[in-house]
Parts: structure tokens; sequence; C-alpha cells
């Protein structure tokens, strides 16, 4: 009698502890699942915002170490100076191959 | 994972960022928010197509030492923090090349500003870069460490 009554008891825990969603069995408190909706709904609000505030804000505001790197680039005038090295190489190429050389 | 980790992860960063005090520099050199962005929300994007908020917060509780977490609830936490090391290395190698490319589409003849386009992709794929170690390192790897430890205590 007391061992039915204890088995009893345990199978009761055992079915308390699981609940069937979609067929399946998830713990029935914490663990598993995939919480509230409300929870669902306002995390997804909160990282669209962030997002959408984070790239708003780089668009109008450079960093500071973009802020140095354009005075370097202004400085040394690398932009120029780049475009000015694929210019050359282009150049040299065009002089090769009409010189029936091997670029 | 112990209660301690909070104290070590700023302890890592604190060292980083000393690094840059011992540079007579500033921490704001270490700021970019569209590095973060692009580096940060594509992860939790992707993390957010097969995994639920709550799922988030239950990984992060069951890598600690006092939670009590079965096996299967640790071993998807355990392939939570995998995938987001995965995806981190993912979108910083984009912004990356993404930058890269950037760069060398604004140097052609006739661009207008592209000093401007040249040093903010500059910026942001250097910072890419450091967010994506730091990410890896203070979260990740330490995370994923934790939950193996735990399982390996469970098997005994």
């Amino acid at each position: 009698m007391k061992l039915q009554k204890a088995l009893r008891g345990y199978y009761s825990e055992q079915v308390a502890a699981v609940k069937l969603s979609g067929g399946y069995a998830q713990p029935a408190s914490g663990g598993g699942g995939t919480g509230s909706w409300v929870f669902n709904l306002a995390f997804h609000a909160v990282l669209m915002v962030l997002i959408a505030t984070g790239m708003i804000y780089g668009r109008y505001q450079s960093s500071l170490l973009g802020q140095r790197v354009l005075v370097i680039t202004e400085q040394y005038n690398i932009n120029e100076r780049v475009t000015g090295f694929f210019d050359d190489l282009v150049r040299e190429i065009q002089n090769n191959r009409s010189e029936e050389g091997t670029l | 994972m112990k209660k301690s980790y909070i104290v070590y992860a700023v302890l890592t960063v604190g060292l980083f960022a000393l690094g840059v005090v011992f540079a007579k520099s500033t921490i704001m050199i270490m700021i970019d928010i569209p590095s973060l962005m692009l580096v940060l929300a594509p992860v939790i994007l992707m993390l957010l197509s097969h995994y639920g908020p709550k799922e988030f917060v239950n990984a992060f509780r069951a890598a600690m030492e006092k939670s009590n977490s079965n096996e299967h609830e640790l071993k998807n936490a355990l392939v939570f923090f995998s995938t987001a090391q995965k995806l981190v290395i993912a979108s910083t190698a984009a912004t990356v090349f993404l930058g890269i490319i950037m760069i060398l589409n604004s140097i052609g003849e006739g661009y207008t500003d592209s000093g401007k386009t040249v040093a903010w992709w500059m910026a942001v794929d250097v910072i890419a870069i450091l967010y994506a170690g730091l990410l890896t390192m203070v979260i990740t790897i330490p995370f994923k460490s934790a939950l193996q430890k735990r399982l390996n205590d469970l098997k005994g």
C-alpha cells in the first residue's frame, strides 16, 4: 500500500514536470521553451531599435579612428597617390603590350 | 562558469584598455558603433532564426556553476555558443571584405568624397576585427569551455 502511494506520488511528479507543446514534451517551468510572446516582442523591438540607431548614428557621426584616418589620407594625399599608382600601372601595362611585352 | 567570471572578463578587457592608455591614446579610439553593429547584429539575427530570446538567456544561465540544467540543456547551450563563435568569425570576414571592396571602389577618378569613404571603412575594418577578437575571447570561448566542463562533470 505504501509502495503504491509512493509510486503514485512519483508518477504524478513526473507528469507535472512536463507539458505537451505541439506534440512534444517540454519542461513545465524554467529551462526550456522559447518564452512568452511579450518578452519575444520586446526583445525584437529593442534589438531593431538598437541596430537602426547604431547605423544612423554611424552614418552621421564618424568614429575617432575614422577622423584620424581621414586626416592621414588628406594630409598625405593617399587617395590621389593610390589612384596615380593604378593609373601608372595601367599605363605601364598598355605600353608593355604595345611593345609586345609579357604583361 | 564561476561568479568571478565577470571580474576576470573586466580584467582582461581592462588589460587592453591599459595598453591604449600606456600608448598615450584615448579609449574612444576603440569605439565604433557601425563596426559593433556589423559584427554583432548579424550574429544575433542569425541566432534568432533558430533560438528564442529566452533560449539566449538559458544558454548563458546553463554555463553558470550553480545552475541545475540537465545534459540536454547543456548540450543545446554548447551548440548555441559554438554557432555564435562561427557567426562572429563569418560576420567579421563579411564586414572586412565589404570594407575592402568599398575602399577599392572609392579610389577611382570621379568619385566624390572618396577620402571620407576610405577613412570610414578603414576604421570599420580595423575595429571590427578588434571587436571580433574581444567577443570571442571574453564570451564565446569561456562559455563554451564552461559548458563542456559541466558536461564532462555530468558524465563523471
